[in-house]
């Protein structure tokens, strides 16, 4: 994307920012708790628009690495968010307006994906409404399309989904990827749509259709089947598929089936693969090249051991690269209080030899905790360390650790600073210093139905 | 409307609206009714709560009977001092727990269509259980040409629930976001992103999905969330060669190839950086060498494009096309799946079958 057009975004971004609370604002109605999503036939009336505003300001010191020299460089990031739901509009429900975009300052004319020197862009900016009695749900502008093999697609463009009966319905979208800020394109065109059935709330299964085209040559033809379907009350799966149809094979297919056996004690085991060679786009010359698979296969458990205590283990053999690997997670969390929590997570991951890049892994351990002093001030830290199988620029370990504090410290206002400091294969030592003040607008914001 | 007695408990139905009082911890109620007592004896919800019928919504005053509504029937056992007839804290009694309402509902629309509280409200507690008198959400379901189905179906959870937190969803792991659900999420999301939108809103997932635009890490956001499991925590540019060999299409499925090639070209690993440095073993470009890269790039494809994408004038391409001495670059399952009509269709085939 060129800066002048990711400029002109991040100032769209901020001028609707400001110009749509205040258009709210000037409603009759401005202000008043209202239910957006309720619909009036069920009894609860909305009352006028309910619009969630609020800022973030983020600066960050941060190390910059380039061809062996370090660089202290410096990001000055305002992010602000807007939804404005309730917008009363006649054979219109739900209609709602979300827009989420930022502007940054660097002070490094080239860091390594971050952006340089002025920059912003729109991350979110579209309007959404169900027509016919909420038959049909509209979502125009800037968004993300999730579900089957659209994986998560952010998308300009219009999505429309149709509810049909008895469950069934069917979602379609068309548009155009959003451009990368790394100036690689996924394509210029894309549409697809997914036609599913939703027969309870818990299970669901859909068959999804994806192209993309990139100089009106397909970059992406997927097809995709996915299913979540709940057995028993404590018995379910998740399985998905994504075939890509021109070189016949899938992309991805994974499987998991959990079976809570207990209320406190669930198990379940997950099988999944990829072929990584088909997550380039066709329109890459290395798509031509290779034909490999990742394969994993294990089980898994979820232990809520006492109400404070609780154990999550994971393990998955791999298949990697033709030959097996192994990776383990272990996470344990204790609530300390209500709203205190340590936790620790160990994990484990090793990588066979392939021929020609030795056998390498690593060992992961991290605790952390997050402690509220009061209602208004709460304090968090971590401390990661990495061991590495093999020696990496001379060292195979690293530490880092970090502190933050955070204060509600007015109405509406939420101010944090962090520190990190560190030593790593890469920086004898390494630090990090981030400052983030947020507010809501306490004078638009809805007392939140969420 | 006709509000003539029944033989129900309507009584359940103003509990509903106190759902705080009763939801909240053993030490925080205050009353038992002993709505199944009353309805066994024959008592008409409406003489204790007549109010329901213009509850337009939870919260409200006016659905609990005050005390004197009580007393027309149980003076005889407050003067004689029984307050733990009703209260559960006899030697402090107090009132109703103000806490907010849980449940979105106009009771004075859903009386209109039909004031048999018992349509909704299926079950009593008794006396000694401390069980919610909320219906079940069968009973929201199950009226015919009713709008809360399609509400369920189309996951519009929020029509009627102020949040999910108060009630035992079954299964209870659908939506308890336990463990690791940092990691897990991506399949459930796959089949499911409309249960994911009662909760989250677009601009939840733009957080982390919005890899595209966003210009941080949800880590960097966030430092001081340690608790969720973040992907680039700590020290990930040591771990992400190591991380990608693992799982290679983990990367692309926010990070497109281009995005390693920036940082790559920044540390002068690729061949289109200035002075760049050489991260191949040796033996490298000798056929027959066991390290040759061929066998390499048939395995791990992904890391080559890391480095080499240039499209149609990567460095790969000078040597792999028809006549030169890189040849066929083809796996041997090529043909099968592709046929030589396809050529004229894809640039990337033109640059080396012109």
């Amino acid at each position: 994307m060129s800066s002048m057009t990711v400029v002109r975004n991040a100032a769209l971004g901020l001028a609707l920012a400001v110009w749509a609370p205040l258009a709210a604002a000037q409603s009759p109605d401005a202000g008043v708790v209202g239910a957006a999503q309720q619909p009036s036939d069920a009894g609860v009336i909305a009352a006028g628009p309910v619009i969630d505003a609020n800022s973030t300001t983020v600066l960050r010191l941060q190390p910059d690495w380039k061809a062996g020299d370090t660089r202290t460089g410096f990001w000055g990031t305002e992010i602000v968010g807007l939804t404005v739901r309730g917008i009363e509009m006649s054979g219109v429900d739900d209609l709602k307006i979300q827009l989420s975009a930022w502007g940054q300052l660097a002070s490094l004319s080239d860091p390594v994906g971050t952006g340089n020197g002025t920059t912003g862009d729109i991350d979110l900016l579209y309007v959404q409404g169900a027509l016919f009695h909420r038959r049909l749900n509209l979502t125009l502008g800037r968004q993300l399309i999730s579900g089957g093999a659209a994986r998560v697609l952010q998308l300009d463009g219009v999505n429309a989904t149709v509810a049909i009966a008895k469950g069934f319905g069917i979602t379609a979208y068309v548009g155009a990827p959003v451009v990368s800020r790394f100036s690689y394109p996924v394509g210029e065109f894309a549409f697809g749509g997914r036609a599913f059935w939703r027969p309870t709330y818990g299970s669901e299964i859909g068959l999804s259709f994806i192209e993309i085209l990139s100089g009106s040559v397909v970059s992406r033809e997927d097809l995709g089947l996915d299913g979540r379907w709940v057995f028993l009350p404590n018995l379910s799966a998740t399985a998905s598929a994504i075939l890509n149809l021109r070189a016949g094979a899938f992309a991805d297919a994974d499987l998991t089936v959990s079976w809570q056996v207990l209320p406190t004690l669930e198990l379940f085991v997950k099988a999944q693969h990829t072929s990584p060679d088909l997550y380039l786009p066709m329109t890459s010359i290395f798509s031509v090249f290779s034909n490999i698979n990742n394969d994993g296969l294990g089980p898994g458990v979820f232990w809520q051991a006492l109400p404070r205590l609780a154990f999550y283990a994971e393990y998955q053999r791999l298949w990697v690269d033709g030959a097996n690997g192994d990776e383990a997670e272990l996470r344990v969390t204790y609530r300390i209080t209500r709203r205190a929590t340590w936790g620790l997570d160990a994990r484990f991951l090793y990588v066979p030899d392939n021929g020609v890049v030795p056998a390498n892994g690593i060992n992961d351990f991290r605790t952390w905790v997050v402690y509220p002093l009061n209602q208004k001030i709460k304090l968090s830290g971590d401390v990661d360390w990495t061991i590495l199988h093999n020696e990496l620029n001379g060292g195979d370990d690293s530490l880092v650790g970090t502190a933050s504090v955070s204060w509600a410290f007015a109405p509406g206002w939420n101010g944090m600073l962090s520190g990190s400091v560190g030593t790593t294969p890469f920086f004898q030592a390494r630090y990090s210093l981030t400052a983030r003040i947020g507010y809501d607008f306490p004078f638009l914001n809805a007392k939140a139905a969420r | 409307m006709s509000r003539r007695p029944s033989s129900t408990p309507l009584v359940l139905a103003a509990l509903v609206v106190s759902g705080g009082a009763l939801a909240g911890s053993g030490s925080q109620l205050q009353f038992n009714p002993n709505h199944a007592g009353h309805t066994k004896a024959g008592v008409d919800c409406l003489a204790c709560h007549e109010g329901i019928f213009d509850q337009t919504e939870l919260g409200k005053p006016g659905a609990f009977p005050k005390e004197k509504v009580c007393l027309g029937c149980h003076k005889k056992e407050k003067d004689a001092g029984n307050c733990g007839m009703c209260h559960l804290k006899a030697d402090k009694p107090g009132t109703y727990v103000n806490k907010p309402p849980y449940l979105i509902i106009d009771h004075s629309k859903h009386l209109e269509k039909d004031d048999k509280c018992e349509v909704c409200h299926l079950t009593l507690p008794e006396k000694t259980s401390f069980e919610k008198p909320v219906p079940p959400m069968k009973s929201c379901l199950g009226c015919h040409d009713h709008p809360h189905q399609q509400q369920f179906d189309n996951g519009q959870c929020f029509a009627c629930h102020v949040d999910l937190t108060h009630f035992p969803l079954k299964p209870e792991s659908f939506l308890r976001h336990k463990g690791n659900f940092t990691r897990i999420h991506p399949q459930i999301a796959r089949s499911t992103s409309a249960s994911c939108e009662t909760c989250h809103e677009q601009n939840w997932c733009a957080d982390c999905h919005a890899a595209r635009t966003r210009p941080m890490k949800p880590e960097e956001l966030k430092p001081d969330r340690p608790d969720r499991n973040w992907i680039h925590w700590g020290d990930f540019i040591t771990r992400h060669s190591i991380e990608a060999r693992a799982n290679q299409a983990a990367c692309q499925k926010c990070h497109p190839v281009s995005f390693c090639t920036d940082c790559h070209r920044q540390q002068r690993l690729t061949s289109d950086s200035n002075n760049p440095l050489n991260p191949h073993p040796a033996g490298w470009l000798t056929p027959g060498s066991p390290l040759f890269h061929g066998t390499e790039a048939r395995k791990d494809i992904v890391s080559c494009a890391s480095c080499h994408d240039q499209g149609a004038a990567s460095n790969c391409v000078t040597c792999h096309r028809v006549g030169a001495p890189g040849g066929n670059p083809h796996p041997p399952v090529w043909l099968s799946k592709h046929s030589t009509s396809e050529i004229n269709g894809k640039p990337m085939c033109l640059s080396c079958h012109p």
